[in-house]
C-alpha cells in the first residue's frame, strides 16, 4: 500500500496546478456571494439566516457535489484517456492503490471546498447578526433559537396499529371498501387518520404529549417547547389555547397561555422551577380554548418537541459539514469507480444520473410508500400494467438509492437543532464506510479486469 | 463563394463529429426521457400538473442546453486545439475566423436538433399532463417508443454497417421523435381522453377533454424558440471559453453567467436607474428573464411572434458581440 | 541457456473485438519469444504489425486471448514482476504539471524508494539522459526529444532486470539516438535484458543480437541478426592504404584467379558517424555543450547494483 500516498499527492497536485480547484472556488464564491442577494426572504433576521444556511450553503453543497463527481470521474478516466495510466500501471502498483490514492485526493479537495463554504457562511451569519438592527430581546431570541445547537426530545410514540387493524376490519365487514383494495393500504390509511386525530383538538379538548427526558431537570435551567401547527378549521385567524406542563401525579405545574395565528412553528421558553426540578418525565397538554367549534391541528411528525441546552452553533455547523463531506466521499467513490470502468464523459453521465436520482429519491420514496397501484374497473389493463411497471421500477430504484439517501443536516442546523456527534459517527461507521467499501470493491474489481491501452 | 466552399465542409464535420460523443447522446436521451417522464413524476403528488410539467420541462430544456453546449463547444474547439487537429486545419488555406465561425455553426446545428427534440417532447408531455390526476399515456408512449426504437435501429445499423452508434442513435432519435409527434397529432379517432369524471383522493374532477383529443399547445413553440435563442447565447459564450479553458473551467464560467443572467433583474434592475456601472452591467450581462415565458404561458397562453422577433434581435446581437470577441482573441492566439 | 528465460511467450494470441464481441482485428497471432538474461532483443515490423500489442501483453496491460506468457518466470499481471521491469512507451505520457525531478520522484516512490538513495538515483539518471539542467521547467513544456529522455530515465528508476523500450529513439536527434544506443549496450553488458521495438532498422541493427520481424501479427523471421543479414555467396574484403599501383595489381590478380573482375569502391562512413564527428568537432571548437551533456554512460546506481548482484 506504499503507492497510495504518492498517487494521492500527485492527484492533488495536478488538480491544483491545472487550476481546476481554482475555477471551482471561483464559482462557489459567486454562488455564496450572489445567491443570498438574489433570494427573497421574509424580511426577518431568522428568515435571512435560514436562507443562508439552507439555500445558499445548500446550493453550494450541491455544486460541490457536482464538482466531486466531475473530479472523481476525471481522476482515473482522465489519466486513461491521456494514456498516463499506461505508464503508471507498468510500475509496481496495485490497481487498488491507484483507486484509493485518487479517491483520497478527491475527498481531500472537496472537503476543503465544503469547509471553506461553511466557513464563509458562518462568518457571514455572525456579521449579519452583529450588524442587524435588533433589540436585546430579539438578539437573545436569535441566539436561543437559531445560532445554537439544541437537543430535541420527541414525544412518546403511540402505537395505533392494533386500533387501525380493528378499524380496517370493521370497514371491510361493513362493505365500505372495494373488494380488491389491499388490506395493508387500508390499515395504513386508518393509522394515518388516527394519528391526525390524535394531534387535533376541538374546542375545550386537550392533546397530551408525554416526554421521557434525557436527564432530570435542573433547577434554574431552561428548555423550550416547540410546536408546529398544521392549520386549524376555525373561522378566526387566532387560536386561543394553553400548554399545561404536568408531572406524574401532579397536574398543571406550569401553564402557558397562547393566542396566536395557528400556522408555523412557535417556541415557549420554560425555566425549571422548584416544582419541575428533578423530573425525569413530563406530560404536555395542549388545551384548545377557542369558543368556536373547529379543531386545531399539529404536525403528526415531530410536531411537538422539547429542546434542551444550547450547544455551540459553530461546532454544530462543523459536524453538519463533516456529514456532508462524508456524503461527498460516497459520491467520490461512485465517480472514481465509474471513471475506472467507463470513459470520462460516460462516467460523468453515469454518476450524474446517480446524483440526480438521489435528489429525486424523496419523490420515489413517496410513490413507493403510497403502495402498489390498485386495479380500477374503469382502467384498461394496459394503463394498469404501466402503473404496476412504474411502481416496480420505483421500488427497484429505491433499493439502489437507499444507501445514498441522507436528509441534509443543514435543515437542522438552520433551525438550531443539534447534529449529534453520536449520530455523525454512526452514519460514518454504519453507512458511509460500508457503502464506500462496497463501491470501491466493485470499482477495483472491474478496474483490475480492464485492459489498458487497447488499440481503438 | 470561396468562403462557402471552405466553411460548409468544416461546419458539417463539426456537426457530424459532436454527436459521436457517447456522453452527448446519453445526456440528450436523459433530458428528453426526463421531460417525457415529468407527467407521471409530477401528477402523482400534486395538482396543477399541467403548469408544473410545462415549467419543469422548459427549465429542463434550458439547463440541458447549458449542459450540452459547453462540452460540445469544448469538443469542437479546445479538444481540437489540444489534439493539434486545429493546427492542421489552420495550416491549410482556412482563415481563423472561418474556422471558428464554422465550429460555431456546427455546434449550433446540433443544439438546434436537440432543441427541436426537446420542443416536441415538451408538447407531448404537456398534452399528457393536461387532465388533472390522469396521465395521457397515449401521448407519452409514442415518445418512449421513438427513443427505444432509435436505440434498437442504431444497434442494427451498427451491427451491419459499423456506423458509429452514438451519432446514428442521435439522428435516428431526432427523426423518430418527429414521427412520434406527428402520429400523436393525427390521433383523432379515439373516443375520449380519460374518463369524464376523475376521482382523486375522494374529490371528483370534471375532465374538460372527455370525448375529444387534447389539443396541442402550439404556444409552446415560441416559448421553446426563446429558450433556443438563450441556448445560442450560451453556446457563443462556451465557444469563447473553450478557446482557452477546459470543460470544467468553461462549465464553471458559463454556469456563473447562467446564474447571473437569472438574477440580473434582482441584482441590477433597480441600481441601473441610479448608477452608470450598473446600467452598463445590466446591458452587457445576459438577462434570461427575457427568454423565460413559462409564466406568460400559464397566465395568458400566447406569446406573440413579434416578441420572439425582438428577443431574437437581442440574442443575436449579444451572440454576435461574444463571437466578435472570440474572433479577435483567436486571431491573436498561438495554436500548436 | 539452461536458466529460465526472462521473457517467454508460446503461441501468444491477442484479438481485438468490437462492441458485439465479434473479432475485429487479430493483432497478435501465435507469437513465440524467448529472451535471455543480458540479451538485447529487437522486435521489428511496420506500423500495425503487433509490436506494441505484444509489449502491452508482456506488461500485463492487455490480456492475452490465447497462448502462454511469462515474464521473469511469472504471469505478467503479477505486480511483483513489475518491480523488476522498466518500460518506455512509444510516446512519453507524462504528467505535464510536474518538473523532471518531480516526475522521477513520483515514479521512484511507487517502487518504495525513499530518502537520499532516491535523490541520488534521480540526480544520476538526469545526468545520464542529459536533463540535469532543466530545473523547475515543467515536462509539459519539454520538446519531444526531452520527453523521450525523461521517459527513458523513469524506465530505469527501479534498476530493472528487464527493460522494454518501445520506439526509444523516435523524436531524438542523432546525438540522443547514439546516447540511447550506448545506454542499451551498457545495460546489456551489466546483465540486463532489453526488449527493443522499433521500425528504425539501423538502430536495431546497431544494438540487437537477436530480432523478430512481425507482420500482420505473425512472426515472419526470427533469429540472430548476423545470421539473418548474411547474404549467401557474397564476401567482403576490407583493405587499408592501397595506392593506385597496388589496386591495379590486386584487381589483375583477382581477375586472373577468379575469372571475374570485382568492383572496387572506397569505404564510406555512415551518415550517423559523420554527423556525430561534425558535432563533436564543433563542440570542441566552441567549447560549449548542446544541453545534453551525457555520453551514453550508465547512471552510477545501475552499475553499482549489478556489481552487488554479482557478489
Amino acid at each position: 500500500m506504499h503507492s497510495i500516498f504518492p498517487i494521492y499527492k500527485l492527484t492533488l497536485r495536478s488538480i491544483l496546478r491545472e487550476r481546476v480547484a481554482l475555477s471551482m472556488l471561483a464559482l462557489l464564491a459567486l454562488v455564496l456571494l450572489l445567491l443570498p442577494a438574489g433570494l427573497e426572504t421574509d424580511g426577518t433576521i431568522q428568515g435571512a439566516l435560514r436562507m443562508h444556511i439552507r439555500y445558499s450553503l445548500g446550493f453550494s453543497s450541491f455544486l460541490v457535489a457536482a464538482m466531486t463527481l466531475w473530479v472523481s470521474c476525471a481522476s482515473i478516466a482522465g489519466d486513461l484517456s491521456s494514456k498516463r495510466l499506461q505508464m503508471l500501471l507498468t510500475k509496481s502498483v496495485h490497481r487498488a492503490e491507484v483507486w484509493w490514492g485518487k479517491w483520497l485526493a478527491v475527498v481531500t479537495l472537496v472537503s476543503i471546498l465544503m469547509l471553506i463554504c461553511g466557513g464563509v457562511t458562518y462568518l457571514r451569519i455572525q456579521h449579519m447578526v452583529k450588524t442587524a438592527d435588533l433589540t436585546r430581546a430579539e438578539k437573545a431570541e436569535v441566539h436561543s433559537q437559531f445560532i445554537t445547537a439544541r437537543k430535541p426530545v420527541d414525544a412518546d410514540y403511540i402505537d395505533f396499529s392494533d386500533e387501525a387493524e380493528a378499524m380496517a376490519e370493521a370497514q371491510i365487514k361493513a362493505g365500505a371498501v372495494p373488494e380488491n383494495f389491499p388490506k395493508e393500504q387500508l390499515v395504513s390509511q386508518m393509522e394515518h387518520y388516527l394519528r391526525v386525530s390524535q394531534n387535533a383538538a376541538s374546542a375545550g379538548e386537550f392533546i397530551p404529549y408525554t416526554f421521557q427526558l434525557p436527564h432530570p431537570l435542573v433547577l434554574g435551567s431552561q428548555f423550550q417547547i416547540s410546536y408546529e401547527y398544521d392549520g386549524a378549521s376555525m373561522g378566526n385567524s387566532t387560536a386561543p389555547g394553553a400548554w399545561h406542563i404536568d408531572l406524574p401525579g401532579k397536574q398543571d405545574v406550569q401553564i402557558f397561555e397562547t393566542e396566536e395565528n395557528p400556522y408555523g412553528t412557535k417556541v415557549i421558553e420554560v425555566t425549571v422551577d422548584e416544582k419541575l426540578a428533578g423530573a425525569s418525565n413530563l406530560t404536555l397538554r395542549f388545551e384548545n380554548r377557542s369558543e368556536e367549534s373547529g379543531r386545531v391541528f399539529f404536525k403528526t411528525d415531530q410536531g411537538v418537541r422539547l429542546f434542551f441546552g444550547g450547544g455551540s452553533f459553530s461546532l454544530n455547523l462543523f459536524r453538519a459539514l463533516l456529514l456532508l463531506c462524508g456524503m461527498l466521499a460516497l459520491l467520490a467513490a461512485i465517480g472514481v469507480s465509474a471513471g475506472s470502468v467507463f470513459s470520462l464523459p460516460v462516467a460523468c453521465y453515469v454518476s450524474a444520473v446517480v446524483l440526480l436520482m438521489q435528489s429525486f429519491s424523496g419523490t420515489v420514496e413517496e410513490v413507493v410508500a403510497a403502495g402498489a397501484p390498485v386495479a380500477d374497473q374503469e382502467e384498461s389493463i394496459l394503463t394498469h400494467g404501466i402503473k404496476v411497471f412504474q411502481y416496480k421500477v420505483f421500488e427497484g430504484v429505491l433499493v439502489v438509492l437507499k444507501p445514498l439517501q441522507m436528509e441534509s443536516p443543514l435543515g437542522r442546523v438552520s433551525k438550531g437543532i443539534t447534529v449529534s456527534a453520536g449520530e455523525m459517527s454512526s452514519v460514518f461507521l454504519l453507512r458511509f464506510a460500508p457503502v464506500v467499501l462496497l463501491i470501491s470493491g466493485v470499482g477495483i474489481f472491474l478496474f483490475s479486469r480492464r485492459e489498458i491501452g487497447a488499440a481503438v | 463563394m470561396k468562403f462557402v466552399k471552405n466553411f460548409f465542409p468544416l461546419a458539417r464535420l463539426t456537426c457530424v463529429e459532436i454527436p459521436r460523443q457517447p456522453a452527448l447522446l446519453l445526456l440528450s436521451t436523459t433530458l428528453i426521457l426526463f421531460i417525457g417522464c415529468l407527467p407521471f413524476l409530477i401528477t402523482h403528488n400534486l395538482g396543477e400538473a399541467g403548469k408544473l410539467v410545462r415549467d419543469s420541462a422548459l427549465a429542463m430544456m434550458f439547463l440541458g442546453s447549458l449542459l450540452l453546449a459547453v462540452p460540445a463547444a469544448c469538443n469542437a474547439v479546445s479538444t481540437e486545439i489540444r489534439r493539434g487537429t486545429a493546427g492542421a486545419i489552420l495550416s491549410k488555406p482556412v482563415s481563423r475566423i472561418r474556422f471558428l465561425a464554422a465550429k460555431f455553426t456546427g455546434v449550433s446545428m446540433v443544439m438546434l436538433v436537440f432543441s427541436g427534440m426537446a420542443t416536441l417532447a415538451i408538447m407531448m408531455a404537456d398534452r399528457a399532463a393536461a387532465i388533472e390526476f390522469n396521465i395521457g399515456w397515449r401521448y407519452l408512449i409514442p415518445l418512449y417508443l421513438a427513443i427505444l426504437c432509435a436505440y434498437l435501429l442504431a444497434s442494427v445499423i451498427n451491427y451491419f454497417t459499423n456506423r458509429p452508434f452514438a451519432s446514428t442513435t442521435f439522428w435516428c432519435m431526432a427523426g423518430l421523435i418527429l414521427i412520434a409527434f406527428i402520429w400523436t397529432w393525427l390521433m383523432k379517432e379515439s373516443p375520449q381522453d380519460g374518463p369524464a369524471v376523475i376521482d382523486h383522493g375522494g374529490h371528483s374532477h370534471v375532465n374538460p377533454f372527455a370525448g375529444e383529443p387534447i389539443p396541442i399547445r402550439w404556444s409552446l413553440i415560441p416559448a421553446c424558440a426563446l429558450i433556443t435563442l438563450a441556448a445560442l447565447m450560451i453556446q457563443a459564450l462556451a465557444l469563447l471559453c473553450a478557446l482557452k479553458l477546459g470543460v470544467v473551467a468553461s462549465l464553471s464560467v458559463c454556469s456563473g453567467f447562467f446564474l447571473i443572467g437569472l438574477m440580473s433583474d434582482y441584482l441590477l434592475a433597480e441600481r441601473a436607474t441610479e448608477t452608470l456601472w450598473a446600467k452598463i452591467l445590466y446591458w452587457i450581462l445576459p438577462n434570461w428573464q427575457h427568454f423565460w415565458m413559462a409564466d406568460a404561458l400559464t397566465a395568458g397562453g400566447q406569446i406573440p411572434w413579434m416578441y420572439v422577433a425582438q428577443a431574437s434581435v437581442y440574442a443575436l446581437a449579444w451572440t454576435a458581440g461574444i463571437l466578435l470577441i472570440a474572433f479577435g482573441f483567436f486571431d491573436r492566439m498561438e495554436v500548436c | 541457456m539452461s536458466e529460465e528465460p526472462v521473457v517467454y511467450t508460446k503461441d501468444l494470441q491477442k484479438i481485438f473485438k468490437d462492441f458485439w464481441r465479434r473479432p475485429r482485428a487479430r493483432a497478435v497471432d501465435g507469437i513465440n519469444l524467448e529472451l535471455h538474461k543480458g540479451e538485447v532483443y529487437g522486435l521489428l515490423g511496420p506500423n500495425g504489425s503487433g509490436k506494441s500489442t505484444t509489449i502491452k501483453v508482456l506488461l500485463g496491460l492487455l490480456h492475452p486471448d490465447g497462448g502462454e506468457v511469462k515474464v521473469l518466470g511469472k504471469p505478467p499481471r503479477d505486480v511483483a514482476v513489475k518491480r523488476k521491469v522498466g518500460y518506455l512507451p512509444e510516446e512519453s505520457y507524462l504528467y505535464p504539471y510536474l518538473d523532471a525531478k518531480e516526475t522521477l520522484r513520483f515514479y521512484a516512490t511507487l517502487f518504495g524508494l525513499e530518502g537520499s538513495m532516491r535523490e541520488k538515483r534521480i540526480d544520476e539518471l538526469l545526468e545520464m539522459v542529459g536533463l540535469s539542467h532543466t530545473g523547475r521547467r515543467r515536462v509539459g513544456e519539454f520538446s519531444k526529444g526531452m520527453a523521450r529522455r525523461i521517459g527513458l530515465a523513469q524506465a530505469l528508476i527501479n534498476d530493472p532486470d528487464l527493460v522494454i523500450l518501445d520506439e526509444p529513439t523516435s523524436g531524438l536527434d542523432p546525438l540522443g539516438t547514439r546516447q540511447v544506443k550506448d545506454i542499451v549496450r551498457a545495460l546489456a553488458e551489466k546483465g540486463k535484458t532489453v526488449l527493443l521495438s522499433s521500425h528504425l532498422l539501423a538502430d536495431v541493427e546497431d544494438v540487437c543480437e537477436r530480432i523478430t520481424i512481425l507482420y500482420g501479427g505473425k512472426v515472419q523471421a526470427s533469429g540472430p541478426i548476423r545470421e539473418l543479414l548474411q547474404v549467401a555467396n557474397h564476401l567482403q574484403i576490407t583493405l587499408k592504404d592501397l595506392d593506385e599501383t597496388q589496386r591495379a595489381r590486386l584487381l589483375d590478380t583477382l581477375e586472373k584467379e577468379l575469372g571475374q573482375r570485382p568492383a572496387l569502391e572506397p569505404t564510406r562512413k555512415d551518415l550517423e558517424s559523420f554527423f556525430l564527428e561534425v558535432v563533436a568537432q564543433a563542440r570542441r571548437e566552441s567549447g560549449e555543450g548542446s544541453g545534453t551533456r551525457a555520453e551514453g554512460q550508465l547512471a552510477g546506481f545501475l552499475t553499482e547494483s549489478e556489481a552487488e548482484g554479482q557478489e
